[in-house]
């Protein structure tokens, strides 16, 4: 699959495009929701996009609103950090596929993207 | 009776019975006298002129010679008061006669005779004697009606002579009475207007007399009165004046004692009572009567009863004010404030006190200082609200700054765990570099850890060191770089290297730039909490120009700011305009406070939706605290 990675933290981004490297997943990757929305433009080809809530420039929710309005079809995988259990029960409600709580667990990640792989089918 | 009448009637009275009775004698002795002398000097001259007739006739009668004794005859018979003469002779026979203006020889006829004796009334016979020898007689017959006429004119006159003489009598007595008695009259007039009140009025003084020095003795009498009069007037004016001014000061004694809110005893020098007010009778529950039968042995509780016996003494120094307790007469004891002072009345020394019931006031000064504690407490409790709010931004940091490091542990853990389980063709390399990755986040996490213990325990406290403000600022950026950052605001650090150290607690610095960092974030941030387009927060450190450089910080926002009328009501304790679960009101006036406590300063400047700039000031560590 090809997945768009978006995380503020180096360390974090990196990481995950290692792990979802070695998963065998294409990674395409952005530092904020505005870096996202040009590689999605660009690119045009994503699968799965796999997002930060707290960003500089354009956070999470605002990257969610722009992607269920012109790319609805691209499941969205939200990344939430401490305390932010309303934001992540308002995002589902907006239309993302599903949250997840940091600090992440890569197994659930790496089911949930397999699950995802499933619903769209190889390709 | 006579002697109640006035002097001038009396006067009037008696000179016109003198004058009267003068005039009475001249009138009644006089005319009579005259007629006895003018009747016997008519006699007398009758008689002559008939001793002489007879002397001048005697040789005509001798030799008969009728010739010579006519002649003779009719120079008698010039005087008219003679009617007749008739010349007898020896033989007393007529021998010739006269009557008239005629003489004859022989008698008078008969009817001559009755008319001449109707005439005569005073009849004069003389001898004729001729050597011896009686010769013959003559008879002389004399008419009085001349002299009666005489008479009664002489009567007449002394008639007008008496009445002129009272009538000028009279007028005399009127006068004299007059002189004497009007001088008297109006000196009389005088006496009655002055004695009816006008004592400007004065006697006349008509004459330097008796009178006239009666007048002047009266006047100078009236005078010496009326001066006497005015100065006993101003004498009774000034007493009178005295005697209210005595008044309005009894008066005013009066009232102060009785309207005063204190109580006012005026002691003896033996402390016994010579006079209460009613507050003083009042506050002590007894009566007037009661209390002045005691003394201050009595009525006072406190202070020690020595303090009280050498009061004279004591106060002849000054006065003075003591705290005492009354014991009232129901047994109760009341607070009070008693300023004492000594007082002369007449020759006599006494004492004053005014006692205050302070009551109220010992009450309200325990209530204040109840209220003050609790304020202290409240305080207290909301300057650990505040620390606690620290405590809780940096709480959530902390999380936010721990959640980074740990998802890159877990992710790293787990990442090399599912690589294995999956046979993931890593290489050692890359374990290592996991590895390595871990170590790194996990020291980091220790730092994170360490210095929010170190906050916690030192934030506050008094000790103090030589601080670098720029790791102090470093320090608390980077507790809230990674939330500020991700909340979308832009930390711009302006840092000045190589500043001269300060001598603070740095915990307690970071806290109040932590404080100023939040502020900023919640300025930046509309009502609904959503943050504005391109909001910076920009940290500067620096340092003064000057004789005396201050190490300075501001962190300054682009806001909303803050209004001008509220801008010098933010160091104010409890002052916030955020709602009450986001600020105790506490955090600049704490700010303020710690600073202060390091010698420094704060200040504000703000200009709305500009933006506000928080700047503070530190003096540098001295070369003492350095070493």
């Amino acid at each position: 699959m090809n997945i768009l990675l978006v995380d503020d933290e180096p360390q974090i981004l990196k990481l995950l495009e290692m792990f979802l490297r070695n998963c065998g997943h294409n990674v395409l990757i952005a530092a904020d929701g505005a870096q996202a929305v040009q590689v999605l433009e660009e690119q045009g080809d994503v699968d799965v996009i796999l997002s930060d809530l707290r960003m500089p420039k354009m956070d999470g929710l605002q990257l969610l609103e722009v992607v269920v309005e012109r790319w609805q079809s691209v499941p969205f995988l939200l990344m939430t950090g401490h305390g932010d259990e309303e934001v992540a029960s308002s995002a589902v409600q907006r239309g993302a596929r599903d949250c997840m709580k940091k600090p992440l667990g890569l197994a659930d990640l790496r089911r949930r993207l397999a699950e995802l792989e499933t619903e769209i089918g190889p390709g | 009776m006579i002697w109640n009448r006035s002097i001038r009637q009396k006067l009037f009275l008696l000179v016109g019975i003198l004058v009267a009775g003068i005039s009475c004698s001249i009138y009644l002795y006089f005319p009579s006298r005259l007629e006895s002398q003018a009747t016997g000097h008519f006699e007398d001259k009758a008689k002559t002129i008939c001793n002489l007739t007879a002397f001048y006739i005697t040789s005509a009668l001798y030799f008969e010679d009728l010739q010579s004794m006519a002649e003779v005859v009719s120079g008698a018979g010039k005087n008219r008061e003679l009617i007749y003469v008739t010349i007898y002779d020896g033989s007393e026979r007529e021998f010739a006669t006269y009557s008239g203006d005629s003489f004859a020889a022989g008698g008078l006829p008969s009817e001559s005779r009755e008319r001449f004796g109707q005439k005569t009334d005073f009849i004069v016979e003389a001898p004729i004697v001729h050597k011896g020898q009686s010769i013959g007689r003559i008879e002389t017959g004399f008419s009085k009606a001349l002299l009666h006429a005489q008479i009664a004119q002489s009567r007449t006159m002394v008639a007008v002579v008496s009445l002129v003489i009272l009538s000028v009598g009279c007028f005399a007595v009127f006068l004299i009475s007059t002189l004497v008695s009007r001088p008297l009259r109006e000196m009389v007039a005088t006496a009655q207007q002055i004695e009816q009140g006008d004592l400007n009025r004065r006697a006349t003084v008509f004459a330097p007399d008796e009178i006239g020095r009666l007048a002047e003795a009266f006047n100078a009498m009236v005078t010496a009165v009326q001066e006497r009069t005015a100065a006993l007037q101003v004498e009774i004016s000034q007493r009178r004046e005295v005697q209210a001014a005595l008044q309005q000061s009894e008066q005013r004694f009066r009232a102060v004692m009785e309207q005063a809110a204190d109580a006012i005893f005026i002691m003896r020098e033996d402390l016994t009572f010579s006079e209460v007010n009613d507050e003083a009778c009042k506050s002590l529950g007894y009566t007037r009567d009661e209390l002045l039968g005691l003394s201050v042995f009595d009525i006072i509780a406190e202070p020690p009863l020595d303090i009280v016996g050498n009061l004279p003494e004591r106060l002849r120094k000054g006065p003075m004010t003591v705290e005492a307790l009354y014991r009232c007469s129901a047994g109760s004891s009341l607070p009070v404030e008693v300023r004492l002072g000594l007082m002369k009345l007449g020759d006599r020394q006494y004492i004053l006190a005014l006692a205050r019931d302070v009551s109220a006031r010992k009450a309200a000064e325990e209530a204040r200082a109840r209220a003050e504690d609790e304020l202290e407490a409240q305080k207290s409790l909301s300057m650990r609200g505040d620390r606690l709010r620290s405590l809780g931004e940096m709480a959530a940091g902390i999380a936010h700054e721990l959640n980074q490091p740990l998802t890159v542990v877990r992710g790293a853990a787990e990442s090399s765990l599912i690589g294995i389980e999956e046979g993931w063709d890593m290489g050692l390399e890359a374990v290592a570099r996991d590895m390595t990755t871990i170590v790194a986040q996990a020291d980091r996490m220790t730092h994170i850890i360490e210095h929010v213990r170190m906050f916690a325990r030192d934030a506050g406290k008094a000790e103090r060191g030589s601080v670098q403000i720029n790791e102090v600022v470093r320090s608390a950026v980077g507790m809230l770089e990674s939330q500020f950052r991700s909340n979308g605001i832009r930390l711009v650090c302006e840092l000045t290297e190589n500043l001269p150290a300060v001598e603070a607690n740095s915990f307690s610095l970071e806290e109040v730039i932590l404080n100023l960092m939040s502020n900023a974030r919640d300025a930046m941030m509309d009502g609904n909490g959503q943050l504005a387009e391109d909001s910076i927060l920009r940290l500067r450190t620096g340092a003064t120009d000057g004789q005396a450089p201050l190490v300075t910080v501001e962190v300054e926002d682009n806001g909303t700011g803050i209004d001008v009328d509220i801008l010098e009501k933010v160091f104010d304790p409890f002052f916030t305009t955020k709602d009450p679960d986001k600020g105790t009101g506490l955090g600049l006036a704490v700010s303020k406070s710690i600073l202060e406590e390091f010698g420094g300063q704060i200040d504000i400047q703000s200009q709305p939706d500009r933006g506000t700039t928080v700047s503070i000031s530190l003096p540098p560590t001295t070369e003492v605290a350095i070493s």
